[in-house]
């Protein structure tokens, strides 16, 4: 809102106030992230100096992040983590669109008990699985593959449920109206649902890759390879092949494995915003 | 009618749970006509306009369209075209999109839908200009043609009912169906706006289906009007047939404001009806002892101190109780002597004298209407005998 500036009894000692507790509590939550900046940027025997300092004094950025280019297939890693987490969410999102429209909006038999066992999904953690899922891999012959990391995933529970409460707030007009314009039901859920439920799929998108991307669990049951390693695994490949004490090195692997993510964070923090003020679905 | 019904409902009949909404209803509807449905809330007109569409399953009966039965069609097979009460329109798409949405869907074929490569598709591009030029024509005949560019959310809800409006009338499809299209607009633009769908329909002689809730919307756009009550079609005619000679108190209260009167009157066992002491109607002796409704318009009386009842008219005693100036003319507001409350409209000179409140009530007899205690209109009192009857048969 803009009119927020001048809300009443809002002066602007108030406001400056304000931004400091906000910028505080800010440097609070950041105070990780620049620490792990900062060690990247450090030599070794700064990185255990006893004095507390976020500044080098000899910068090492070229030794620290070259090693951590070099000693792992880094390039290599990122990409396996950018094709593992898109192929992930796409699928999510192809799969529980449909059944989400379908739950949402389609009258048929037994609706509510299938939307009920949707949610007892949600209940069921990874972990439970791990050993019937790894097995099933090892019969597969999919162990030390990419598409061992995607194929427990398409399928997300979570996005079928929040899905389904944003298409709940789609009037039945409108649905109504694409069916009398000449639309399958199939059409339906791309053409209308998707773009009207935008700000859902983009939040869910976020909340996935995030998700992946940081995940070292399947992984690291799946993936044994350096080569197919995603960063989260990459990182504990590169602190194993450097025995664990380069900490300036692994603080800089650490740094480019996050990268991305932050990145896709403001990006779609920006897209976030723009999806709810301009899908306008009142009236 | 000779021709064979546009539309047809063959007793059609919808349940929800234990409920009746829909109870046997059969209607047919000519080619070119403009048939007004139109009922209290929850009296079925939404339903039945909905099974037409194809948006609703029915329980029993069949529906034909064009001669063709549709009763299993999807609604995107049955090549009707509705407007909703609340636009329904893509909200992410412009107004010039909204309108081609039903053309592409049924223009196209699926490769040429394709996101990305559907532009690149044979054909595409000579489907894409005759869309637009639909759109185009469209646009102009309703002056929308500067909306096109714009989303459902800068749109003004006249301007939204509009573009609503063209995305049906682009397909030429073989009914229109209207769904309280003008309730979400305010008092002035409804009455502007009914009149430019009249237009609209003389226009484009497309048959059209339109379901309201607003008794005054029905008599002045339809051609017919059907009224509807529990899920029954308590009658089907012209409207002026609808107002003058109602076949049910129902639709006789439903229709007109203000509310038709309507008075007890007793049957003797001479079989004569009484007003008060007046006889009204006689040979009614099948209803000895019960007590029927005499019912009449509120502009049928006239009111005045010196009023005398002269031949085929009755006089009742009046008292007024107020009266509410509306310019034009006046509603006098009042009781009978046998206690009912009456609305009567009257001229714009009428001023009651400061002395008196009561009044003669002189009403023709012709002018009244008798309802047994069912609800069903009698036109067997001799002297009851409508003479506008003949024009108001219906169907």
């Amino acid at each position: 809102m803009s009119a927020a500036t001048h809300l009443p009894g809002s002066c602007r000692i108030c406001r400056v106030a304000r931004l400091v507790v906000l910028g505080a509590a800010a440097l609070v939550f950041l105070m990780p992230y620049l620490w792990m900046l900062s060690t990247s940027l450090k030599p070794q025997s700064e990185v255990f100096a006893s004095s507390l300092s976020l500044i080098p004094d000899h910068w090492s950025f070229l030794v620290n992040y070259g090693k951590a280019l070099s000693r792992v297939p880094m390039g290599r890693i990122l990409v396996n983590g950018t094709v593992v987490c898109v192929t992930i969410v796409a699928f999510q999102i192809v799969f529980a669109l449909p059944a989400a429209y379908a739950l949402a909006k389609l009258k048929f038999r037994g609706r509510e008990l299938l939307f009920g066992s949707v949610i007892l999904g949600l209940l069921v953690p990874i972990h439970a699985l791990s050993i019937p899922l790894y097995a099933a891999a090892k019969a597969l012959d999919l162990i030390n593959t990419l598409a061992i990391l995607v194929i427990p995933f398409v399928l997300s529970v979570f996005a079928i449920f929040q899905f389904r409460q944003a298409i709940k707030s789609i009037p039945d007009d409108l649905i109504q109206a694409a069916r009398m314009d000449g639309m399958s039901e199939l059409g339906i859920c791309w053409r209308v649902v998707l773009p009207n439920i935008w700000p859902a799929a983009t939040s869910f998108a976020v909340f996935s890759v995030v998700a992946h991307w940081n995940d070292l669990y399947w992984p690291s049951v799946v993936i044994t390879k350096t080569e197919l390693a995603t960063p989260p695994l990459g990182l504990l490949f590169f602190r194993a092949a450097e025995a664990g004490d380069d900490y300036g090195a692994l603080m800089a692997a650490t740094v480019i494995a996050t990268l991305p993510l932050i990145l896709l964070f403001l990006f779609a923090q920006k897209a976030f915003i723009e999806g709810v003020t301009s899908s306008g679905l009142k009236g | 009618m000779s021709a064979p019904p546009q539309i047809s409902f063959r007793s059609v009949a919808k349940r929800y749970g234990a409920t009746l909404a829909l109870k046997s209803v059969s209607l047919d509807i000519a080619q070119g006509e403009f048939l007004a449905l139109v009922g209290p809330s929850g009296c079925g007109k939404s339903t039945l306009l909905r099974i037409l569409a194809g948006l609703e399953s029915l329980d029993d009966g069949r529906i034909s369209i064009a001669g063709q039965d549709v009763t299993a069609r999807r609604a995107a097979d049955r090549d009707v075209a509705m407007v909703f009460q609340s636009y329904a329109l893509y909200p992410h798409l412009t107004a010039r999109q909204n309108m081609a949405v039903p053309l592409v869907m049924r223009r196209m074929n699926a490769w040429q839908r394709l996101p990305f490569v559907g532009p690149m598709m044979p054909g595409r591009r000579a489907v894409d200009a005759k869309i637009a030029d639909k759109v185009g024509s469209v646009a102009d005949s309703l002056k929308i043609a500067a909306l096109l560019d714009r989303k459902p959310g800068q749109m003004s809800g006249g301007q939204r009912q509009r573009v609503a409006l063209g995305r049906a009338i682009v397909r030429e499809p073989k009914a229109f169906l209207m769904d309280e299209p003008l309730s979400n607009l305010d008092a002035a633009l409804r009455v502007h706006t009914r009149s430019e769908i009249v237009d609209l329909h003389r226009r484009l002689g497309a048959t059209t289906v339109y379901v309201t809730h607003d008794q005054e919307e029905a008599l002045s756009m339809a051609d017919r009007v059907a009224v509807m009550k529990e899920g029954r079609l308590l009658q089907v005619a012209t409207p002026r047939a609808i107002y003058d000679d109602p076949d049910h108190i129902e639709v006789a209260e439903f229709i007109g404001s203000p509310k038709i009167n309507l008075a007890a009157a007793d049957v003797g066992s001479d079989g004569v009806a009484r007003l008060g002491p007046t006889v009204i109607a006689d040979g009614l002796g099948d209803f000895h002892g019960s007590v029927l409704r005499v019912g009449f318009r509120p502009e049928h009386g006239r009111i005045g101190p010196q009023e005398r009842p002269g031949d085929g008219e009755v006089a009742v005693s009046f008292s007024l109780t107020r009266l509410e100036f509306l310019g034009a003319g006046a509603i006098a507001h009042g009781t009978l002597a046998t206690g009912e409350s009456v609305e009567l409209r009257v001229g714009h000179d009428f001023v009651p004298p400061a002395d008196s409140r009561v009044f003669q009530l002189v009403l023709p007899i012709r002018q009244l209407m008798l309802f047994a205690p069912s609800g069903d209109r009698l036109r067997t009192g001799t002297s009851l005998a409508a003479p506008h009857a003949a024009e108001a048969m219906h169907g």
